[in-house]
């Protein structure tokens, strides 16, 4: 599946790259999706946890790339 | 304000609009985590600063990550200018070209380089309307200029200066150009990437948001040193908390602003100019007009009336005006912009500057050209009726 929209975050610092995200989600029409680049460790667990509380959006995607350095999660905006 | 003042200085400060003034209120309350802290509160105070940078940035064309939060136009001026000729070092440029009529935030930190040997200064004369000559810039850039800073709009008299063009002669000899568009953000529409500007000072208070928040446009690829050390903050631009509450409030003022309002402001000024011409057939304006005239300036003297007589005058009656920008009324010196377009100490002792914003109309205007006529009446220098 093609998502609607994608965010790259790598290098930008917690909790600016969940903003950023949550920033971007909102312009989606509900069923479209986003997908992400974050990096890997604290900003990637930030970022879920965060989509977790946040609500209304389900995880389509997570996997491992750029060589583990960072994440691809795509996320649907459900509400 | 208190009720009944005519308040004629919102090139000074604009007032807080009361629906910027609720989202301050509001955001402080509510928002009160530190936005860098990752706990949802935290999360819930960056999403209101990432809001309010998306809002800004659209204004002028740029990417939200091109602008760095400041406490105000101050510091993105002093950041500007000792950031670029710090980061120029390397490459050998040494050399700052400003023109002689900026604000005191862009020409004393240019100066206090100069001063220890730090920066070549060069300092560009103006015309009479207060405008920078093309060919005077291209004369005075070398491969040793670092930084070309040069205000878009005045804060004194209002001229706008040929930005465009001033970004090219900086841009041919190599070097960075930076602009304080405090007087100009919103007013003037704005495409920075468009206008070739490396860097652009925004304020928040002279917009109707709240004081003590502005920003810094630096250009994405641009390497600047910081003014701020710590904790690294601003992808390590400029550390220090970021103050939610100013920044969610600068980005609602911004979000309040419309384009015809600045329409509105510049027919009161032109409406203001012509009262004023009809009232005292000496009156002198200074600057440009039209179109190349900041929007709700308005700059003049009653020849041989003292501007700060006709101030007190006017203050006694609530109505407040400036006799110079409000930054160095107080220092009772000349204005340096006056003298750099050509006016003679007597003549820029006379000077009034009235600035419009978004609460006056057409009726403090009429007060302001009756009392003025009543003051120079009363001082037996108008002698019409």
């Amino acid at each position: 599946m093609t998502p609607t929209d994608r965010l790259d975050l790598t290098g930008i610092p917690c909790p600016k790259n969940t903003a950023m995200a949550l920033i971007r989600l909102e312009l989606l029409d509900v069923g479209e999706s986003l997908e992400i680049i974050v990096d890997d460790g604290e900003p990637v667990r930030n970022l879920l946890a965060s989509f977790e509380l946040e609500g209304g959006l389900t995880i389509l995607e997570r996997a491992r790339g750029q060589g583990g350095s960072a994440w691809k999660i795509t996320v649907r905006k459900e509400t | 304000m208190k009720p009944g003042v005519v308040y004629l200085d919102n090139s000074a400060s604009a007032p807080i609009d009361p629906s910027a003034a609720e989202t301050l209120r509001r955001t402080e309350l509510e928002l009160a985590a530190n936005p860098a802290s990752v706990h949802s509160g935290g999360v819930r105070a960056a999403l209101a600063v990432e809001r309010a940078r998306t809002q800004i940035a659209s204004r002028i064309g740029c990417a939200a990550d091109e602008l760095v939060f400041t406490s105000g136009g101050t510091e993105s001026n002093n950041w500007a200018i000792k950031g670029a000729l710090w980061a120029a070092a390397e490459s050998g440029r040494d050399e700052i070209v400003i023109s002689s009529v900026e604000h005191p935030s862009v020409l004393e930190p240019a100066r206090w380089l100069a001063a220890r040997k730090l920066a070549r200064l060069i300092i560009l004369p103006v015309t009479g309307e207060g405008l920078v000559s093309i060919e005077e810039a291209r004369k005075a850039v070398s491969p040793r200029t670092a930084l070309v800073s040069v205000m878009h709009a005045n804060n004194e008299v209002g001229s706008i200066q040929p930005l465009a063009e001033l970004c090219r002669v900086a841009r041919d000899a190599g070097a960075l150009f930076h602009t304080d568009a405090c007087q100009s953000f919103l007013r003037e529409d704005i495409d920075v990437h468009a206008l070739g500007a490396d860097l652009m000072t925004l304020n928040s208070h002279k917009i109707h948001g709240p004081k003590g928040v502005g920003a810094l446009f630096v250009r994405r690829g641009l390497k600047i040193e910081p003014l701020q050390h710590g904790g690294g903050h601003e992808n390590g631009l400029r550390s220090g908390t970021l103050n939610t509450a100013g920044i969610a409030a600068f980005g609602e003022a911004v979000s309040l602003f419309r384009r015809e309002e600045s329409r509105r402001i510049a027919a009161l000024r032109d409406r203001l100019i012509l009262a004023l011409t009809e009232a005292f057939p000496a009156l002198v304006i200074h600057g440009p007009v039209g179109r190349r005239r900041q929007a709700g300036n308005v700059n003049f003297r009653i020849p041989g009336f003292q501007g700060r007589r006709l101030f007190d005058e006017l203050n006694r009656r609530d109505i407040l005006v400036s006799t110079s920008s409000a930054c160095h009324s107080a220092r009772n010196t000349p204005s340096h912009v006056l003298k750099a377009m050509g006016a003679s100490d007597e003549e820029a002792h006379e000077s009034i500057r009235v600035s419009l914003g978004r609460f006056n109309s057409e009726r403090d205007l009429d007060a302001l050209v009756e009392a003025l006529l009543e003051i120079t009446r009363e001082e037996g220098l108008h002698d019409s009726d």
